[in-house]
């Protein structure tokens, strides 16, 4: 790991240690050896209050790869993430998360757990990066909002 | 005489006075001694903030002479107040020649006071006023003096002692801003790069936007490449040129290390006691 990658990566989790936003959680997680992977992350966003999305944490994972925080992590929800800039992989869809729009170096952790956040309920529907969520989105929205309900249960906090 | 002569209530200058009237001028070398004891006062404050606080980032600062920014702070004030007396000068100086030649002008197309066209200015506009009535008008709605600030130095000094006082707090005038680096209503003293507290910050000139030398070198590989600034949301493209050193910055974390290393001793004196 370069030394600029690993001070980075501690100093995010130093400064996400001392102050983070209400309701979120992220950490390292462990590796095979007991010890920190410092490059894997997993990390909580919860819904907005007055939203669909309210009363529930979902669940990320950050992976950095090692130019970060020349490139952006990749930032994924479980597979099969019900929302319209969530590819079928997981992986979200957010200018600030992709190297060729709005990503920079100086963006940090607490930055991007509240994007995420905020794309939750204020979807881009100008990028769809999945078929369902995107077209009920758009078309159907009492039975958009039916399953994004149906999907909050499943992360109820 | 039992019949006295009523005089009119105004009536022009008299033309033997009249050349003593243009000869009347405001002070112009008032306003000039005021711009250069304001410019000492500022070289002074500048060379004792020099011999406080070193910008050689290895000079260690004497945390106890930091008490010394009252020194330089009491000579920003009276900068301030010269400043203030040198638009008062200056307003003072333009209402008086501005109502000198008007009231000349005005000379110009009435005929001298005499027994023959005395009627004439009893009869005129019972509002018209002397130069002095004028004058005395004029002065008595001068607008607010604000502190004239474009100075560079003072700017600089004012800002310094106030980051000297409050490493973390945003500057008084700018709070409003949204592009400042304010968390909580606090300024990161870390660089958004590295994460780390500032060592050498350097200050975007286009966006003041700051970060640490090393992280600049780190984006800005070559002298002439350009790069996006690397803060979230900022639209600039910059070159390496296009930063210089952050002063205010590099005061902040000398004075917030300062104040730590201030609070380590007392914990210390605490411990021994
Ligand atoms: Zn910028």
């Amino acid at each position: 790991m370069s030394s600029l990658l690993k001070n980075r990566l501690q100093e995010e989790r130093k400064q996400w240690r001392k102050d983070h936003p209400f309701g979120f959680y992220a950490k390292p997680v462990k590796a095979a050896d007991g010890s920190l992977d410092l490059q894997n992350w997993v990390a909580g966003i919860p819904g907005r209050d007055n939203t669909i999305w309210e009363n529930a944490v979902f669940p990320i994972t950050l992976t950095f790869p090692d130019d970060y925080p020349s490139k952006p992590p990749k930032v994924k929800f479980p597979a099969g993430f019900y929302h319209p800039n969530v590819y079928p992989s997981g992986t979200i869809c957010l200018s600030i998360l992709n190297e060729d729009q709005d990503w920079r170096p100086g963006i940090n952790l607490k930055q991007i757990c509240l994007g995420i956040q905020e794309l939750l309920d204020t979807p881009n529907p100008d990028s769809p990066a999945q078929e369902p969520a995107w077209r009920a989105f758009g078309k159907d929205r009492p039975n958009y909002e039916k399953k994004v309900l149906e999907q909050a249960k499943k992360y109820t906090k | 005489m039992s019949q006295g002569i009523e005089l009119p209530t105004y009536f022009p200058i008299s033309e033997h006075v009249l050349p003593d009237f243009e000869g009347l001028r405001s002070n112009s070398n008032a306003l000039n001694e005021l711009r250069e004891t304001q410019s000492e006062i500022l070289k002074a404050a500048n060379t004792y903030f020099e011999s406080l606080f070193p910008e050689d980032s290895s000079v260690q600062w004497n945390v106890e002479e930091s008490g010394n920014v009252e020194i330089i702070k009491s000579l920003l004030e009276s900068f301030e107040k010269l400043s203030r007396a040198q638009q008062q000068t200056k307003f003072y100086n333009d209402v008086f020649e501005t109502t000198r030649s008007a009231v000349r002008n005005r000379a110009r197309n009435e005929p001298e006071l005499s027994l023959r066209n005395i009627d004439m200015y009893k009869k005129a506009d019972p509002d018209k006023k002397s130069f002095s009535q004028l004058l005395e008008e004029r002065l008595s709605n001068p607008p607010t003096f604000k502190v004239n600030s474009n100075n560079p130095d003072f700017i600089f000094l004012k800002n310094a002692t106030f980051v000297i006082d409050h490493p973390l707090d945003p500057l008084p005038d700018e709070e409003e801003d949204d592009d400042l680096q304010i968390g909580g209503g606090k300024i990161d003293l870390k660089c958004p790069i590295s994460m780390n507290i500032f060592e050498s910050p350097m200050l975007s000139k286009k966006c003041s936007h700051t970060i640490d030398q090393k992280s600049l070198f780190g984006i800005w590989k070559s002298p002439n490449s350009t790069e996006d600034c690397p803060i979230l949301g900022c639209s600039k493209t910059l070159r390496r040129a296009d930063f210089v050193p952050d002063r205010l910055m590099a005061l902040r974390v000398k004075s917030y290390k300062a104040q730590q290393e201030r609070l380590e001793n007392a914990e210390d004196y605490d411990r021994l006691e």
